[in-house]
């Protein structure tokens, strides 16, 4: 295992960490302690920690330690403002380009969305969401929309609005899913994309109304699923 | 997102790392000496520009991301190489969103942009108000000088005096609209001066060549 390796699975499992909730807005991270958690040394921590910085994920208190970002209204309208048009376009240009396959792919993905919402499991609905949008920006076939996605990573920011929803809101969503599939069959792409804006706006709302510190606490889970930070 | 947030308490690594970023972007823009020999290392690269190893990794997997290099299989990057597509994949993206970002920055005039600055698609982008449109934008931008390092030394190159008279010309027109507050004419002159530059590069963009890297489906 090359060092790079370790340095970029500590990032990644960091990022996880913090989009998915398990670490709040506002706690303060110990480098000491996070090595010892990932059973990794100090220097793939700190140099996770700078990424995280950079990306604005992570910010630092008034004594200069490290603490999870919390997302401002503003920052959500903008980040939700890009993925319109991003996604909206990816999904325009997978209406024409996308394979049989990966048609099947997607079909598969929205049965096991139906199953998991019924368990109400919100964990494995946000991974479906996050592989179903994934495919799709994929489908598009433009290489530097996949790489701009996945290096800013805000789909995870939507999928934790999901997590944390209602279950009247999950409904919704896995029947977009469901929509969505149809249109890229049909490659209804003006349809498609204007109902990729749509879902997105009802994640913006979501997140918004469940105030943006519900965001992380996607992993303590409820009946009704939208828990604020205390 | 909030880039700037308080470095000072992380400045001194952060500063080395971002010194050999600098240096490394360079020399690839450049197609300076250090990247000249194929397969690119940490280790001996940290070598060669006399730093700490931590620094050199950092940046290698930052130009990894912004698409200077590609990773390797059996370890290290080298530079990545363009093709026609990839020229295409850009400029569509671009096209969806700088022009947007232009009629944005018309309707608060107060942080327009100059035409003469380097960094004009960058100065457009922030005067959008959206900071993470933004750093897309920028991204983007990034992307096309890395990009150009494969396609510049391709020949039938226009001379590099006529495209800068061009491009002044066309940021002045996009900088005008945007002072006028005149939105929709903002977003259709950067529409076309982006369409315009993108004829340029895309018939520059190197061929195809067997075997290589980068190959999407």
């Amino acid at each position: 295992v090359t060092r790079t390796s370790v340095a970029s699975s500590a990032y990644t499992k960091l990022r996880t960490a913090i989009v998915t909730g398990r670490i709040a807005p506002g706690r303060v991270l110990s480098e000491g302690r996070i090595a010892a958690d990932f059973d990794v040394s100090r220097t793939p921590v700190r140099q996770a920690l700078r990424r995280l910085e950079l990306e604005g994920h992570i910010e630092r208190d008034g004594r200069g330690r490290p603490i999870v970002h919390a997302l401002t209204d503003r920052e959500l309208a903008e980040i939700f403002a890009v993925r319109e048009l991003l996604e909206g376009f990816g999904a325009r240009l997978a209406a024409t380009r996308i394979s049989d396959a990966e048609i099947d792919q997607l079909a598969a993905i929205v049965e096991r969305d139906w199953m998991a919402h019924r368990r109400g499991d919100v964990e494995e609905l946000a991974r479906l969401n996050t592989e179903f949008h994934g495919l799709i920006m994929l489908a598009s076939r433009n290489r530097a929309l996949v790489e701009i996605v996945d290096e800013l990573q805000w789909r995870v920011v939507g999928l934790s609005a999901f997590a944390v929803g209602t279950k009247a809101d999950s409904e919704r969503f896995v029947s977009e899913h469901a929509r969505m599939l149809e249109l890229l069959r049909e490659g209804a792409t003006g349809e498609l994309e204007a109902l990729v804006h749509e879902h997105l706006r009802t994640a913006h709302h979501v997140l918004a109304a469940g105030s943006v510190g519900a965001v992380a606490s996607g992993g303590e889970r409820g009946e009704h699923g939208r828990r604020r930070v205390a | 997102m909030p880039r700037e947030t308080s470095r000072e308490a992380i400045r001194r690594p952060a500063a080395l790392a971002d010194a050999a970023y600098d240096r490394l972007r360079s020399d690839l823009l450049e197609r300076g000496p250090l990247t000249a020999g194929g397969r690119i290392v940490a280790g001996d690269l940290a070598a060669r520009l006399g730093m700490s190893r931590t620094p050199v990794r950092e940046a290698l997997d930052r130009l990894g991301r912004i698409g200077y290099l590609e990773r390797l299989d059996g370890g290290g990057y080298q530079r990545r190489r363009y093709r026609t597509r990839d020229a295409r994949d850009l400029h569509e993206l671009r096209l969806l969103l700088e022009p947007v970002g232009a009629e944005l920055a018309a309707a608060d005039r107060s942080r327009g942009p100059g035409p003469d600055a380097r960094s004009f698609h960058a100065d457009v982008a922030s005067a959008s108000g959206n900071r993470v449109l933004a750093h897309v934008i920028e991204l983007l931008t990034e992307r096309v000088s890395a990009m150009r390092t494969d396609l510049e030394h391709e020949g039938r190159q226009r001379s590099r005096a006529s495209v800068e008279r061009e491009r002044r010309i066309a940021h002045a027109a996009v900088a005008d609209a945007i002072r006028r507050g005149d939105g929709p004419a903002a977003r259709r002159a950067m529409a076309e001066h982006l369409t315009f530059e993108a004829r340029g590069v895309l018939t520059r963009t190197a061929p195809v060549e067997p075997g290589a890297s980068g190959a999407d489906a």
